[in-house]
């Protein structure tokens, strides 16, 4: 790819499992999407009858295939499915298999056939990126030793290669109630072979974590091979992410705070990241590859989509295209 | 209101609300939680039903069903009444009319009770059949097999007090007069219970009020739900869903009392009465949120007809 | 409610947007919500135009032929009636009075604003209403700070239509709001000397008082012969002093946050972190055998049904009130 592309994240519109399952929702939201001046969409991995964009099989099941979700998507005036976002922690119906565990030896062979089945329809609908989530969170598994960090490098650089066949990267999507946050995250990224495995960058993630991301683009900018910009709106600085179960008490429920809501849309009032420092600090380290802009959840995700497409048409492609004009 | 009245009202447990980042369930926090069962009681509903999918949030966030039920009580309501066994039927795994796979079945059962069994509930509730297009053609051995699932399962509820009863959804495979009737000539009246959903069987083009006079003894519970469509076409066999991906239907199921709705609850509940029926009907307007739609006004809305119309001609 | 307190629900809430809340099987389920809840009256508010026909008296009419008519709407949904209808004369209406700018505190609009009290007073009347509730001065923010002689002005206006009112067998109320000219204690005091306690009464709104710094519990116990009518809602915060007169206060403070991302300043009755004592201002209510409605309202708050439920549950079961 040469050069930086929008894209905008699909999860927003989907903020329960009855939600956002029917055609014209679908096709309601990809328009918004292209208007609003992104050129891909960027899905999420889920599972059943109920998530018609969540996996292969069910994009075959609504769309007779994957090239016929292609159309769909060519149709709304998209160019491409950028990325799509998996964790393996998420179960099957369609395999009819549980979570998977990228830190048990025994889990890998499952993980590497199913980010292939994830990687060879994302290259078909003209993506480029498998995120993963590389751990659970940091309650929810033991403190990751030496051995630990060499078993999540051995699963992940065979799912890079078994991915990279098809033309498509793996990046590690590292959210802040993960196991990874803070130190762990370079030590994974230096046990892992550079043209196997890359860095997916969450704005949001990360300032949520209390990690400045232009300090990570500064750090590890060669690595970076995916890009995700939402904004944050709070900080767990009480390390709340340790806590067992944290995905449910501290990300859905705001932990002792009850912060509200801890994400949003770039530039959203109140949001603490700073998106023309991390375009600045992108272009920096020649960052090469898709933007995808999210909100994660959002009361509003049209306005949501296009609050952001303004940010990003008036404020953040000027920056981009300021330098490659020059 | 007595402790007289022959019929007590009950709340299935679908419910969503607005929250800072989009639309929440009731299960989101202790904080929503409150609010649900306060809205509820605030109307005057005496108790509710839940999922069985909710017993992970009742261990995890409350303790157990014991301890949520306090909560519920605290709020002024009874008890948990009913419970739905949303189950991911599957033909490979876990299907009434495939007789190999009744062993996994009878054990999610066994697990099942087991982790109900500090409250006492009167129903379990279950889609007796996999999606349409997953047990078509329905024959007459796929009906008997199913019973025969169902009669197992049942003697399983049954020890730990508990019904197994029957909900025939629109989309599964025992939807239709003739198949509906043939199951329960196959099934056990001691283990096997009739659950009647208005609305469902209103889509399915079935009567709900014929079928439930006919199978009056065997009925141990009630949806109490309108629709204004009834299926047409494939829509009961559309893949890969029909309930929510139908083409014709974008919302399938409104509350009680709305406009245009199709099923005649005057006539329902008057064969209730008749019937002698006493006990717990519940009121369910599944994805009322859908649309434009608001839990809290259909639920306002539901008790009121409740209340105004159907109260007057029995209770 | 069945109680020695007359309890009502306000519309309001419904009506949050022009272009809302205007078909008739709409109004229809918000009354059907409000009786489901125990609430068996209500109150109208004010408004404008054919799009406001649950609000404005001549367009109710229009809508439902006659006061009977209204009634019989209202009594398909188990509502039995009207307690009060809100009117604020310095909102300008755009097809009844020619969206005419006026204001009680300028003495050329006086005549003008006694008339077009007419309509109000006349379906107050008509539907067997008890309380005109009116807001009584225009905001704060818009006017100099009003001297005794200026609140006198005021207070003419509302002694003239008291007479109206009076003469309909129906009461006036004047409705304290934290934008209002009327603000302090000492102004709000000094507009209840200057009306005739005889036909003039005040509506108290425990939310609006605590937002304006003006303990409604303390000033019912100091007013209880003025107090006429009621509105009860909880709020979580209170002017800083000064942010009432903000410039456009009531969308730069009530819908702006106050720079203070506010984003919502009326709350219903049991909220965390609700300022009013809403047991201690009910007890003072039935002490004083307090005669008149307590009008429950959340007023724009939020999702309506769910809002009017939990004011619902509040009633029942923290204040005691059989549905």
């Amino acid at each position: 790819m040469n050069g930086i592309r929008w894209s905008y994240a699909i999860n927003q519109w989907k903020p329960q499992f009855d939600d956002f399952v029917r055609r014209e929702q679908h096709e309601r939201a990809l328009k918004t999407i292209s208007i609003a001046g992104f050129e891909g969409v960027e899905l999420t991995y889920g599972t059943g009858r109920w998530e018609p964009l969540g996996n292969p099989q069910q994009l075959a099941a609504n769309f007779g295939s994957v090239a016929g979700f292609r159309d769909f998507v060519r149709g709304c005036a998209l160019d491409a499915v950028s990325s799509w976002y998996w964790d393996p922690a998420e179960r099957s119906m369609e395999h009819l298999t549980g979570p998977l565990s990228p830190l048990a030896e025994a889990d890998v062979p499952a993980i590497v056939a199913r980010a292939t089945e994830l990687a060879e329809a994302l290259a078909a609908l003209g993506g480029s990126v498998l995120l993963v989530r590389p751990v659970g969170g940091a309650g929810d598994v033991e403190p990751l030793d030496d051995d630990a960090i060499g078993r999540l490098a051995a699963c992940w650089e065979a799912v890079g290669r078994a991915t990279s066949e098809h033309g498509v990267r793996t990046a590690l999507h590292v959210d802040f109630l993960s196991a990874l946050r803070r130190d762990h995250v370079p030590r994974l990224l230096d046990r892992t072979d550079p043209s196997l495995v890359g860095l997916a960058v969450d704005t949001g993630e990360l300032t949520a974590g209390g990690i400045d991301p232009v300090s990570v683009i500064e750090r590890s900018g060669d690595r970076v091979w995916h890009v995700q910009f939402k904004d944050a709106l709070a900080v767990d600085d009480a390390e709340e992410y340790l806590q067992p179960h944290a995905h449910w008490t501290v990300r859905v429920r705001g932990g002792a705070r009850e912060v509200p809501r801890w994400f949003a849309e770039p530039g959203v009032d109140g949001g603490l990241v700073d998106f023309a420092a991390v375009t600045r600090a992108l272009q920096a380290a020649d960052y090469d590859g898709w933007i995808v802009v999210e909100s994660d959840q959002s009361p509003h995700p049209a306005a949501s989509a296009l609050l952001a497409g303004y940010l990003v048409q008036r404020e953040l492609r000027p920056l981009v295209e300021g330098k490659e004009a020059a | 209101m007595s402790d007289e009245r022959a019929i007590k009202w009950s709340y299935m447990d679908h419910w969503r609300s607005n929250g800072p980042a989009g639309p929440v369930d009731q299960w989101h926090s202790h904080r929503t939680m409150s609010a649900f069962l306060k809205q509820i009681k605030a109307v005057g509903f005496d108790a509710i039903d839940t999922f069985d999918f909710r017993i992970w949030q009742m261990y995890g966030d409350y303790g157990g069903p014991a301890k949520y039920q306090e909560m519920v009580q605290d709020h002024g309501l009874e008890r948990i009444v009913n419970t739905f066994h949303a189950a991911d039927y599957d033909v490979r795994n876990y299907a009434p009319h495939l007789p190999e796979t009744h062993e996994n079945i009878l054990e999610d059962f066994r697990v099942t009770m087991g982790r109900w069994s500090e409250i006492e509930l009167d129903n379990i509730i279950v889609m007796p059949a996999t999606l349409y297009y997953d047990m078509e053609p329905v024959t007459e051995d796929k009906l008997k097999y199913s019973a025969e699932c169902w009669n197992k399962v049942g003697e399983i509820t049954a020890g730990s007090g508990v019904r197994l009863t029957c909900h025939h959804e629109f989309f599964c495979g025992i939807q239709s007069e003739p198949d509906i009737d043939t199951f329960y000539s196959y099934t056990d009246p001691r283990y096997v219970s009739l659950f009647v959903d208005t609305a469902q069987h209103c889509i399915a083009g079935v009567d709900p009020v014929a079928l439930y006079d006919r199978h009056a003894h065997r009925v141990s519970g009630f949806h109490f739900k309108d629709t204004r469509n009834v299926a047409t076409g494939d829509d009961h066999r559309h893949r890969p869903d029909s309930e929510i991906m139908a083409p014709t239907t974008g919302k399938w199921f409104h509350e009680m009392g709305t406009d245009q709705g199709l099923v005649d609850f005057a006539a329902m509940m008057t064969a209730v009465r008749d019937n002698g029926y006493r006990g717990w009907i519940s009121v369910e307007h599944d994805k009322a949120n859908k649309e434009g739609g608001d839990y809290s006004e259909s639920t306002a809305i539901s008790r009121w007809y409740a209340k105004n119309v159907l109260e007057e001609i029995y209770r | 409610m069945k109680d020695t307190l007359r309890w009502a629900y306000a519309l309001n809430q419904w009506n949050v947007r022009l272009d809302v809340f205007v078909r008739h099987e709409d109004q229809q389920r918000a009354l059907k919500t409000v009786s489901a809840c125990g609430f068996d009256t209500i109150e109208l508010a004010s408004g404008t135009g054919r799009w406001d026909n649950i609000s404005r008296p001549e367009v109710i009419l229009l809508n439902h032929g006659s006061h009977q008519g209204f009634l019989d709407f209202l009594r398909r949904a188990q509502v039995r009636g009207v307690s009060s209808v809100f009117w604020d004369p310095q909102a300008p209406t755009e097809e009844e009075e020619g969206y005419a700018f006026r204001s009680t505190a300028n003495p050329a609009d006086a005549d003008a604003i006694v008339e077009w009290s007419k309509p109000f007073v006349d379906f107050v009347a008509g539907v067997g209403a008890d309380q005109l509730v009116v807001r009584p001065v225009g905001s704060a923010w818009m006017t100099p700070p009003l001297d005794a002689d200026g609140i006198k002005v005021v207070a003419d206006v509302w002694n003239r239509i008291g007479e109206r009112t009076a003469a309909a067998g129906i009461g006036l109320a004047l409705h304290y709001d934290c934008l209002g000219a009327v603000h302090t204690h000492a102004e709000l005091t000094g507009l209840l000397e200057a009306t005739d306690p005889a036909t003039v009464g005040f509506a108290l709104d425990t939310a609006e008082l605590t937002v304006g710094g003006i303990d409604p519990v303390a000033f019912y116990r100091e007013h209880a012969d003025r107090v006429t009518h009621v509105h009860l809602k909880d709020t979580r915060y209170a002017d800083t002093g000064e942010e009432y007169r903000m410039p456009g206060a009531e969308s730069t403070m009530l819908k702006g946050g106050a720079g203070r991302r506010i984003e919502r300043w009326f709350y219903e009755l049991g909220t965390e972190g609700g300022l009013v004592d809403v047991p201690g201002f009910v007890a003072a209510l039935r002490e004083h055998g307090y005669p008149g409605w307590v009008v429950v309202e959340s007023d724009h708050g939020g999702n309506p049904a769910e809002l009017a439920m939990l004011n619902s549950w509040y009633l029942q079961r923290v204040l005691g009130v059989a549905k």
